[in-house]
């Protein structure tokens, strides 16, 4: 995948097919984060008439590792086939209940795990039932043009066709920076994503300490 | 002797004991029950203003409760919302945020579209299920999502709402009140999120209405007005009064805006705020609703009616007041009653004193109680009976003192016992004598006091010569004197009465009389008025009569021619008139037969009763003459049987006084003298006031005379001879002074030995002397049977049995003396009787003595105890000395 982006990045701009480019950063509370953060977003674009996709041959893995889903953000076309691989010792789970693309593949061991094939674009957040706090997110592109910023936060889609469309980095913690964009004609986008998702600190009780602790079992 | 201090200061206010007691009383009540009546009701009204503070206490912890509570419910909905997965879900979705930009194809840049519409609905519903009044849904910045009392979605942001921002950035859940413009709620607001990703933000409230207030108000007891502050005044916004009363509450706080509006907005609290309405006192307590400090949160009014506490309280005031007043008055007049009970015996006591003073002593007090006022009336009573005693004999010795001759005059008959005052018609004949000699030429060398001296010896002559014929003397002015006689015999009397007067002053070398002899018809009324012819031929009759001569009227010479010899008779000249008068010679009368032995206690004589002696006795000592230079002789007092006594005045000692000079054949012997004298020596040491005192022993011109007290008054005998018996309460005044004196004599060592009336004497003030002590003892004793003449002075009945059978005589035979004289006094009769000393003895020793209760019925008991111990036969069985005997005579009670 790098070393297709990088050709698209080396490439000229040519005839029938353009490219855009940017340089994603991040910053918290005001200050930029390290460029390889950047790696973690997802730039796509999406042509306003999109042409008949195909969906990928390989499978798309999304694994559970160290409780985390491994990668963080997946962004595959629509119609592929993700597997989610367990590679860790416990039992996990991965279920989602966005809408269109809710599934479930239930609970199991470490190993290969279940395919989900997933036939409708849209964001799809994937949870494990078992650990609350792994949260995986997929985007269901149904554009094909779409890549993760390199370690220094530059990207650079090329063949897209030159019709107007929409340029979005997604990032989970950030607000879509979304423009609409030509390819070949919109210049580099500098791209400053503010991961302003607020976090909510662990609800305490009435007490200052984590709900279920035994000095509030009798409240 | 020092003059009695008066008490009361010049300028007090003379106020009676009785006003002051009670006042006092009254005083001393008043304040012990005004100061509980005023603790009582200051301590009423401080526990009564606890109490309504109490009241609001408890209702503002009931308010603080109920909204705690309410608040709890809040925190509890919201987070149950808020938890909700699929609420939160579908709150994301709807927001937008499951959406990839540019997927969809819209056409906005800007982020997702919102599904307000499902928010709201949800929201909705949410909110009825859990009974709420507001429910919000805020976006992560503040913009306002949805919410629940609006249809439209408005573009506002509570982002600056002063509950709503520090819940945006911390976070985190807030609750508390909440004010929206003019409406309070309390309020709960709570972070949506997602995976800790922060969605948005959901507040619920429920609105402070009435409803609230009057759910609070019934738990509570206590009304409840919230009121919101704006710029200038303060907006009720709910309360749990009904319409008409929170309009007056609306009013009354309108009144004073002034003062409570600056703390309300500050968010202060004001206590102990007084409002009236709806007829009724109500006390406020003014808190903010939130926090101190908080006044934007508005204020909280609890208000708590103070007219049922009050009110009981006040009943309870009135009625200890009401019990004051009334104890106070009940004590008031139970002071008023008691002071005068207490001072009534008082006040009684101070009437009978009055009486007292004024002359009246028959009062008695007569309280029984032994405490201070007992004391002080029986003491009263005691003194009371003292006085009416000295007032009875007093009265009684009086009565009879108003026959006492005047001094000089001592040796007359009563001139007229009970003179009558209606006048009488008699026959009498009138003898007037005149001494000339006393008629003298008065010039600047005549010797005055040898006159009055002659004079006084003349006087005494006639009246001691009109006492031993019994006739009565009138004196008359000058040197005049009439006598008036009564009777058949009369011419006689009188012719016999002139030879014995010559013949006297003969004797005594006085000058001789002129006299005028008179008969006829008179009238008598008193004793100083005499009416008729007789008066006025007598009077010039004696002008006309020479010295030494008796004359008669022609009548009263005719009818003595009858009855004298007819050598009686002569015819003289008058001096005057030159003209015949018939006269007595009086040689040529018998000589009138001696008058000896004269009854003695038939005068009303001073100290002693005798008439001048006899010629016979030829140791009369003329009156008027000088004793040894000493005492000059005043006047013959009367006959003792130890001698004459006179009356002398001590020109030593320029004083008066009875010289009894004793008989020369008295003393025989030197032992008989010796012995005299001691026993004057011992009675001269008695000096008490119921004793006769008794001065010295002397010899003048080979006559020894002893001389002694003279003392004018009565003898017991004269008060009996009068009148059988004495009273009762002065003859114990007399029978107490009696053992007095008698105890005064015993104690010195001297026997009396002839106690009898006639040495018991009486003076005009009541008191009564005691005399003849030891002196008139025997000196030779008797045997028993033989009556020697002389040797008794007096008779045996009052004589102790010892003393008739020459027994040891002791001080009890005098007390057996005052036996006898107590009987005769009290009750007349003597307890023995008999005619000579061998019968009264007989009677002594076998008879019993006769009761003296058959002599006085009325004698007490006590009384007659006392009499009959003293005479009893054995000495033992008496009193053993006068100061017993006066013991038990003082306990008697008149």
């Amino acid at each position: 995948m790098r070393g297709f982006l990088l050709a698209l990045l080396l490439a000229p701009c040519c005839a029938n097919s353009a490219g855009l480019e940017g340089k994603v950063s991040l910053m918290v509370d005001g200050k930029a984060l390290r460029a390889e953060e950047a790696a973690e977003a997802v730039v796509y674009f999406r042509p306003a008439s999109p042409a008949r996709l195909e969906p990928s041959v390989s499978e798309y893995s999304m694994s559970t590792e160290r409780k985390q889903f491994v990668p963080h953000i997946l962004p595959i076309v629509v119609g592929s086939v993700v597997r989610f691989p367990n590679q860790d010792a416990i039992l996990h789970n991965a279920f989602s209940t966005s809408r269109n693309n809710a599934f479930d593949v239930g609970l199991y061991a470490q190993g290969e795990g279940h395919t989900v094939t997933f036939s409708h674009a849209g964001y799809v957040r994937v949870y494990c039932n078992v650990h609350h706090s792994m949260i995986g997110h997929i985007l269901v592109l149904d554009t094909p043009y779409f890549t993760h910023p390199d370690a220094q936060g530059r990207f650079s889609l090329a063949n897209l066709p030159k019709e107007r469309g929409d340029l979005v980095v997604w990032h989970d913690r950030a607000k879509p920076w979304h423009v609409k964009a030509t390819p070949g004609e919109t210049a580099a986008a500098e791209v400053v994503l503010d991961l302003n998702l607020r976090r909510i600190p662990q609800h305490m009780n009435k007490f200052g300490k984590p709900y279920g602790t035994s000095d509030n079992a009798a409240y | 002797m020092q003059p009695i201090e008066r008490h009361r200061q010049a300028g007090q206010i003379s106020v009676p004991l009785a006003v002051r007691l009670f006042l006092g009383m009254a005083f001393l009540i008043a304040l012990a029950v005004g100061s509980a009546v005023v603790v009582t009701w200051v301590q009423g009204r401080e526990i009564a203003r606890q109490a309504v503070d109490k009241a609001v206490d408890t209702s503002a912890a009931v308010q603080r409760e109920f909204e705690q509570r309410r608040l709890d419910q809040l925190q509890l909905a919201v987070r149950l919302i808020a938890a909700d997965s699929g609420f939160i879900k579908y709150i994301a979705d709807a927001s937008g945020s499951g959406n990839l930009p540019g997927l969809g194809g819209e056409e906005s840049v800007d982020g997702g579209t919102r599904d307000t519409r499902s928010m709201r609905d949800l929201l909705l519903e949410r909110q009825r299920d859990f009974g709420m009044d507001l429910a919000i849904l805020l976006d992560s910045s503040g913009e306002v999502l949805a919410r629940t009392d609006e249809n439209d979605a408005f573009a506002a942001s509570l982002a600056e709402d002063p509950m709503v921002a520090p819940a945006i950035s911390a976070a985190t859940p807030f609750s508390g009140y909440w004010r929206e413009g003019d409406r309070l709620y309390q309020a709960a607001i709570m972070p949506l999120a997602r995976d800790q990703d922060l969605l948005g933000f959901l507040l619920v409230a429920l609105q402070v209405n009435d409803a609230l207030s009057q759910a609070v108000a019934k738990v509570s007891g206590a009304e409840l007005a919230f009121w919101l502050p704006t710029d200038q005044d303060a907006v009720l916004v709910a309360s749990s009064l009904d319409a008409a009363a929170a309009a007056e509450l609306r009013a009354a706080f309108a009144r004073h805006k002034a003062q409570w509006l600056p703390t309300m907005q500050a968010g202060g609290s004001i206590d102990h705020v007084p409002l009236h309405f709806s007829a009724q006192e109500w006390s406020a307590r003014i808190v903010p609703a939130a926090a101190t400090g908080e006044g934007k949160l508005g204020s909280v009014a609890i208000m708590s009616p103070t007219d049922q506490i009050t009110g009981s309280y006040g009943a309870i005031l009135n009625r200890v007041v009401l019990a004051g007043l009334v104890s106070m008055l009940i004590a008031i007049l139970l002071a008023i009653f008691f002071a005068r009970r207490i001072l009534r015996p008082i006040a009684h006591m101070a009437k009978a004193a009055e009486a007292a003073a004024a002359g009246d002593y028959r009062t008695h007090v007569g309280i029984e109680s032994s405490d201070v006022l007992g004391r002080l009336a029986s003491a009263f009573d005691s003194l009371l009976s003292d006085l009416r005693e000295k007032n009875d004999i007093e009265g009684y010795v009086g009565q009879m003192a108003r026959f006492l001759p005047e001094p000089g005059n001592e040796s007359g008959l009563p001139a007229e016992k009970a003179a009558s005052a209606a006048p009488q018609h008699d026959s009498a004949a009138l003898l007037e004598i005149e001494f000339r000699h006393l008629l003298g030429p008065v010039t600047a060398q005549t010797d005055i006091g040898q006159r009055a001296l002659a004079y006084g010896g003349t006087e005494e002559l006639l009246a001691a010569l009109a006492a031993s014929e019994g006739v009565e003397l009138l004196q008359m002015d000058g040197a005049r004197w009439r006598i008036l006689l009564r009777g058949q015999q009369r011419l006689h009397e009188a012719a016999r009465f002139w030879v014995t007067l010559l013949r006297d002053c003969a004797q005594l070398n006085i000058p001789l009389p002129a006299g005028a002899l008179v008969d006829g018809d008179i009238v008598r009324a008193d004793r100083n008025i005499t009416l008729g012819t007789p008066v006025a031929h007598a009077d010039y009759l004696l002008c006309d009569a020479p010295v030494g001569q008796l004359l008669f009227t022609r009548g009263t010479g005719e009818a003595l021619k009858a009855e004298l010899p007819a050598s009686a008779l002569t015819v003289l000249d008058g001096i005057f008139s030159g003209r015949k008068y018939y006269a007595l010679v009086a040689a040529a009368l018998p000589e009138p037969e001696e008058r000896s032995a004269i009854s003695r206690s038939k005068r009303t004589i001073a100290t002693k009763a005798a008439a001048t002696p006899a010629p016979s006795r030829g140791n009369a000592i003329a009156v008027g003459s000088v004793l040894g230079g000493r005492y000059r002789i005043i006047s013959a007092l009367g006959e003792g049987g130890m001698g004459i006594v006179y009356k002398a005045h001590d020109i030593e000692l320029d004083d008066v006084v009875a010289l009894k000079m004793l008989r020369p054949g008295l003393l025989v012997d030197v032992e008989q003298l010796d012995r005299l004298k001691s026993e004057i020596k011992l009675a001269r040491r008695i000096t008490h006031p119921n004793v006769l005192r008794t001065f010295d022993f002397g010899e003048v011109d080979g006559h020894p005379y002893i001389s002694m007290e003279y003392v004018r008054g009565l003898t017991l005998r004269y008060l009996l001879s009068e009148a059988k018996r004495v009273p009762y309460s002065a003859a114990l005044r007399i029978a107490r002074q009696l053992a007095a004196g008698l105890a005064a004599a015993h104690e010195v060592g001297v026997l009396h030995r002839d106690i009898k009336p006639e040495n018991l004497i009486l003076e005009a003030n009541g008191n009564a002397k005691l005399m003849d002590f030891g002196i008139a003892r025997p000196l030779r004793r008797s045997t028993p049977g033989h009556t020697e003449a002389g040797t008794f002075v007096g008779t045996p009945d009052y004589c102790s049995p010892e003393q008739l059978s020459a027994g040891e005589v002791d001080e009890r035979s005098d007390i057996y003396a005052c036996g006898v004289l107590m009987s005769e006094m009290f009750c007349g009769g003597k307890p023995f009787a008999g005619g000579n000393t061998m019968e009264i003895y007989q009677a002594q020793v076998s008879d019993a003595p006769v009761r003296p209760s058959s002599l006085w019925a009325g004698i007490p008991p006590e009384l007659e105890t006392v009499i009959l111990r003293c005479v009893r036969c054995a000495p033992d069985a008496r009193f053993a000395s006068a100061a017993e005997l006066g013991l038990a005579l003082s306990r008697l009670r008149s």
